[in-house]
C-alpha cells in the first residue's frame, strides 16, 4: 500500500499550491502491524482433525529432529541436510519440526563454532520461519539476536544465509525492532558493500548465479528491504552508508539483484530525504530505464519509487526527460495489466503524482491519457459494496482520481474529461469512506467547476450537493478539500444565490466550520464565504448565523493563506453595510492593519479591498489610522496591481475625508 | 652441515621447482611446508610414519576419528609403502589445504571409499557412522537410528539408485549441496584450524 496522499487546493488562486498529507486515520503501510494476520496456524490438532493419516514424510522429519538432538557434528551435518529436502514450506513439515522439539536446536546450533552447522540450520530456518509460531519462538529463543551476531563472521556463505533468514524475520515489527538495537544495521548495511567491477561484471542472466559476494549482496539487499519497512531503520540505513552501496548496485543488470535494491529505495523513498538524495545520485534515470524490462515486479517497483519521488518538482522534470512518461501510459493502456493490482497501484501513483507538473500534462496529452484514466476509473469502480474493505482497490481509485484532478487544469482534459462521462463515476466515489479518495474527488470536481459548461452536469448528477455534505465528514483534510471546491462551484454555476439556498442547513454548516482548529479548513471555508457573500440573500442568512464575528475572531491569525481568504471574506460580506460597523465592534481591523507587513501579494490584494469596504464606516476609520495603516496605504499606492492601487487609494480618501471632517468640525466649534 | 644434508638440500631445492609446478603452493610455502616435514619427522628422514602423522593431523587440525584418520594417511601415502615421504607430504597438503572443489570431492570420495573398489556401500558407511548417534542407553538394537539415517542419506546420494554410491552420485550430489562434502566424517581441516596452520606453517613469517 501506498502512504502519501495530497491535495491540491485547485482553485485558482496566487498564493502557492499547498501540498498538504492527508490525515489519515490508518497508519501509514510502513507501520502496519503484520503480528495480526495470523489465522490460526496449523498445529497438530488442525493436521490430523482431517481424520487422515498424517503423511509418511512428517515421521521421517521427526525422526531427523531427534537425530540432530542425538547425533554428533557428522550426524548433524547429515540430518540438517537431509532435512533440507522435505517441502519445509509445507505445514505438516513446520508442525513436525515444532512438535518434535526441533526450533530449540536449531537456535542452539546458531551458538556453535562450527561454520557447517551454522549454515545447514540457517537453510532451514529461513523456510520454516515462516510459520507464525516458528517465528515467535526462534525470536524468544534470541534467534535473530544470534542471527545478527553471525553478520560479523568473515565467511561470506555464512552471511549469506544469515542475511536471508533475517529478511524473512524482519518483515515483523518486532523482528526489525531487536535488529535494531542489537545495532544489526550497520552490519546488514555492510553486506552490500561490493566492488564496482563486480557489479559490471554480472550479467543478467537466469541460469548463471551470481558470484559469492554479489549473492551475499543481494541477501543484504532483501534484509534490507523487510528492515525498511520502519521509519527509524530507514534513517538508520542512510546514517551507516547504505545509500551510496544501493546507488552503486542499481546500477547492475541482474534483475534478481535489482529486484531487492529498487525494491528497498522505493520503500525508503517514503523519506524526503532519501528522494532528494535519488534526485541528486540520478538515479531517477535508473528506475526509468528499469520500467522498460520485462520483468513486471521490476517494474512495478520502479513504477513504485517513481511515485514517491514525484513529490519533488525537480524528479518530475527529470522522469519526463528520461522518456519515463511514454513507459508509464504504456503500461496501464495495457489491459493484461489491468488484474494486477499492486501494479496498477503503482503506475497510477505515478501517474498521479508526474500530472503535478504541467509540463507532464502537456504529454500525457499527447499520449491521450485521460480516456485512458476514464476507462479504468470505470472499471475499478464497479461494485461499490466491497469498497470500504478493499483497501488495494481504494489505492487504485485514489490513485486515478488523483490523477484526472490534475489533468483537469489543462481546458482541454477538462472537455474530454466532460465529453467521456467521466464526472458521474468520480461523483459517485462520494459514498465511499476513505479520506484519501474523498480527498481527490473534491479536488477533482472543484478542478472541473472551472469550467461554466461543467457546473451544469455536475449540478444534475447532484454533485455540488454530494460535496457540500463532505464538510460534515470527520476528516479535517476532506473538509478542506470540498470546502476549496465548492469555491468554483459557487462562483461558476447559473443562479447560485437558489442553488446555494437550496442545501439545507448548508450555510449554518459552512459557518459552524469557521470554529474549526484546522488552518486548511479555515482557509478553504473563508474563501468559500468570501463567494458566497456575493448573494446578497445569502449575505443576511450568514450575517444571522453570527459569521461576522466569527470571521473576527479569526482575523489575529499570522498565516498568510488564511490571511488572504479572510480578507477576501470580510471585504465581501461588508456589502451589507451594517456589517461594516459589526466588524469594527468586533474588532476585525487592527489585525488587518498588520496584514500589510506581510511579503505575500495576495494578502495585499485582499487586504486592500477589505480596509476599503470597511472604511466606510467612519469608526473603522479611526481604529484603521490608530493602527498606523496610513504609510502602508501609501506604499500599496505604488503598488503594480491597479486593483490594489485603486482600493488603497479609495481607503485612503476615505480616512483622509472623515479627518477633514473632523478638522471641520472642530474648527466650527471652536469657532462657536 | 653434514654433506648428506647438503645433498639432501640440493634434492630438495630441484624437488620444490618440480613441486611448484604441479600444486597450488608457491616456491616460499613449499619451503616452509618441508621445513615443517623436516620438524614433525624428528629428523632427517625421508619417511614419515603412520603414528607421527596421525600425531601431525591431531595436534595441528583437531582430528580424532581413527579410521579417518587411516584413510587420509592411505591418500597421502600414494605409492603405498607405509611412509610419507616429502613428495608425498606436498602432494597430499595441496589437496588437504588448498585443493579446488573438485579436487576435494575426489579427495573425499577416496577417504570414504574403504575397501577402494569405487563405490561407498551402506557397510562402510555404517562403519564411519557407527558412533555418530548418542546412545539412548536402553535401545536393543543400539545401531537402529544410525542405519536409518544411513538410508536416508543413501537415498539421498545414490543417484543412479543402484544401492550404492559412485563418485559420480557423490560428485552431483554435493556440487548440488556443498554440505555434503565431508557426509561420513571430518576428513579436512575447518576453516579454523586451515586458517591458524597456513598463518602459523605457511605464511612468511617477516612482518
Amino acid at each position: 500500500l501506498i502512504i502519501m496522499n495530497s491535495v491540491v487546493s485547485p482553485v485558482s488562486y496566487s498564493g502557492s499550491p499547498q501540498q498538504q498529507e492527508v490525515k489519515e486515520d490508518i497508519v501509514s503501510s510502513s507501520e502496519e502491524e503484520e503480528e495480526e494476520e495470523e489465522d490460526a496456524a496449523a498445529d497438530m490438532k488442525t493436521l490430523t482433525s482431517g481424520g487422515g493419516d498424517l503423511p509418511q514424510e512428517f515421521w521421517q522429519v521427526q525422526k531427523l529432529v531427534r537425530y540432530l538432538k542425538v547425533g554428533n557434528q557428522t550426524a548433524t551435518i547429515i540430518a540438517l541436510c537431509n532435512l533440507a529436502d522435505f517441502d519445509l514450506k509445507a505445514q505438516y513439515c513446520q508442525v513436525a519440526i515444532i512438535d518434535a522439539g526441533g526450533l530449540e536446536v536449531m537456535a542452539n546450533l546458531l551458538e556453535t563454532d562450527d561454520v557447517k552447522c551454522k549454515i545447514g540450520s540457517l537453510k532451514i530456518l529461513k523456510d520454516i520461519v515462516e510459520h507464525p509460531d516458528i517465528r515467535k519462538s526462534i525470536t524468544k529463543m534470541g534467534g535473530i539476536e544470534l542471527m545478527v551476531q553471525i553478520l560479523s563472521d568473515s565467511n561470506k556463505k555464512l552471511k549469506l544465509h544469515a542475511a536471508e533468514s533475517l529478511a524473512k524475520l524482519a518483515k515483523y515489527k518486532k523482528g526489525r525492532r531487536i535488529v535494531r538495537k542489537n545495532n544489526g544495521i550497520p552490519k546488514v548495511v555492510d553486506l552490500l558493500d561490493v566492488d564496482n567491477t563486480k557489479v559490471e561484471n554480472c550479467i543478467d542472466n537466469n541460469e548463471v548465479d551470481l558470484s559469492l559476494d554479489m549473492q551475499v549482496a543481494r541477501g543484504g539487499a532483501y534484509a534490507l528491504w523487510s528492515l525498511c519497512k520502519s521509519k527509524k531503520n530507514r534513517m538508520l540505513i542512510k546514517k551507516a552508508g547504505g545509500f551510496p552501496l544501493l546507488a552503486k548496485l542499481i546500477k547492475s543488470k541482474n534483475i534478481s539483484l535489482l529486484i531487492p535494491v529498487i525494491g528497498t529505495l522505493q520503500e525508503c523513498a517514503a523519506e524526503k530525504s532519501y528522494c532528494m538524495a535519488i534526485q541528486a545520485e540520478g538515479m531517477v534515470q535508473d528506475f526509468v530505464s528499469n520500467m522498460l524490462n520485462d520483468n513486471i515486479e521490476l517494474r512495478r517497483h520502479c513504477a513504485s519509487a517513481i511515485f514517491k519521488c514525484a513529490q519533488e518538482e525537480e524528479t518530475r522534470a527529470l522522469v519526463k526527460s528520461n522518456g519515463g512518461l511514454e513507459p508509464l501510459v504504456e503500461l496501464i493502456k495495457d489491459h493484461s495489466n489491468h488484474d494486477n493490482k499492486e501494479l496498477m497501484a503503482a503506475v497510477t501513483g505515478a501517474l498521479w503524482k508526474l500530472s503535478m507538473s504541467d509540463d507532464n500534462v502537456k504529454t500525457f496529452q499527447e499520449l491521450e491519457l485521460v480516456p485512458v484514466l476514464i476507462n479504468l476509473l470505470k472499471e475499478n469502480a464497479e461494485g461499490l459494496d466491497d469498497l470500504q474493505f478493499n483497501l488495494g482497490k481504494i489505492q487504485i481509485l485514489t490513485n486515478i482520481v488523483g490523477a484526472i484532478a490534475e489533468s483537469a487544469k489543462a481546458p482541454q482534459n477538462r472537455e474530454t474529461i466532460r465529453e467521456t462521462g467521466g464526472l458521474k463515476p468520480v461523483i459517485k466515489l462520494i459514498a465511499s469512506t476513505s479520506p484519501g479518495l474523498l480527498v481527490n474527488v473534491a479536488a477533482c470536481i472543484g478542478q472541473m467547476a472551472e469550467d461554466v459548461e461543467t457546473i451544469e452536469q455536475i449540478r444534475n448528477l447532484d454533485g455540488v450537493r454530494l460535496l457540500w455534505s463532505l464538510l460534515k465528514n470527520p476528516n479535517e483534510s476532506v473538509q478542506a478539500a470540498a470546502a476549496w471546491s465548492l469555491s468554483p462551484c459557487i462562483r461558476n454555476a447559473e443562479n447560485s444565490g437558489d442553488m446555494v439556498r437550496s442545501f439545507v442547513g448548508g450555510l449554518e454548516l459552512v459557518c459552524g466550520l469557521l470554529e474549526s482548529k484546522d488552518q486548511q479548513v479555515l482557509a478553504a471555508i473563508s474563501f468559500a464565504i468570501a463567494n458566497i457573500a456575493k448573494d446578497k440573500e445569502n449575505l443576511a442568512v450568514i450575517t444571522d448565523h453570527g459569521v461576522i464575528h466569527k470571521l473576527a475572531r479569526l482575523a489575529v491569525t499570522q498565516d498568510d493563506l488564511l490571511r488572504s481568504k479572510l480578507a477576501e471574506a470580510i471585504s465581501n460580506c461588508c456589502e451589507l453595510e451594517t456589517n461594516r460597523a459589526l466588524f469594527g465592534k468586533a474588532g476585525a481591523v487592527a489585525p488587518l492593519v498588520s496584514y500589510l507587513t506581510s511579503v505575500d501579494l495576495e494578502v495585499h490584494r485582499t487586504t486592500a479591498a477589505a480596509l476599503h469596504q470597511l472604511s466606510k464606516d467612519p469608526w473603522n476609520c479611526v481604529t484603521m489610522h490608530q493602527s498606523g495603516v496610513v504609510p502602508h496605504l501609501l506604499r500599496l499606492i505604488g503598488s503594480e496591481d491597479e486593483a490594489v492601487q485603486e482600493a488603497a487609494a479609495d481607503c485612503l480618501q476615505n480616512i483622509r475625508k472623515l479627518a477633514l471632517a473632523c478638522e471641520k468640525f472642530r474648527y466650527q466649534h471652536n469657532k462657536a | 652441515m653434514t654433506e648428506v644434508s647438503i645433498m639432501i638440500r640440493k634434492q630438495e631445492k630441484k624437488m620444490t621447482e618440480i613441486l611448484v609446478k604441479k600444486t597450488h603452493f608457491s616456491m616460499g610455502e613449499i619451503e616452509r611446508l618441508l621445513h615443517l616435514y623436516r620438524e614433525k619427522n624428528g629428523g632427517e628422514t625421508d619417511k614419515m610414519d603412520r603414528t607421527l602423522f596421525r600425531e601431525f593431523l591431531h595436534d595441528c587440525f583437531d582430528m580424532t576419528d581413527d579410521i579417518l584418520m587411516d584413510r587420509i594417511f592411505k591418500y597421502f601415502d600414494s605409492v603405498n609403502d607405509g611412509c610419507i615421504n616429502r613428495e608425498e607430504w606436498i602432494m597430499g597438503l595441496n589437496v588437504f589445504l588448498k585443493g579446488t572443489e573438485d579436487e576435494q570431492i575426489d579427495y573425499c570420495f577416496t577417504i570414504y571409499d574403504l575397501n577402494g573398489d569405487g563405490y561407498i556401500s551402506k557397510e562402510e558407511m555404517l562403519t564411519m557412522l557407527k558412533t555418530c548417534l548418542v546412545r539412548q542407553g536402553l535401545e536393543e538394537d543400539g545401531d537402529e537410528g544410525v542405519k536409518d539415517l544411513i538410508e536416508m542419506t543413501l537415498k539421498k546420494l545414490d543417484l543412479d539408485k543402484d544401492g550404492k554410491v559412485s563418485f559420480s552420485d557423490f560428485e552431483s550430489t554435493v556440487k548440488a549441496e556443498n554440505l555434503m562434502l565431508e557426509a561420513f566424517g571430518p576428513c579436512l581441516p575447518t576453516n579454523r584450524t586451515g586458517e591458524i596452520f597456513i598463518q602459523n606453517y605457511m605464511d612468511s613469517q617477516e612482518g
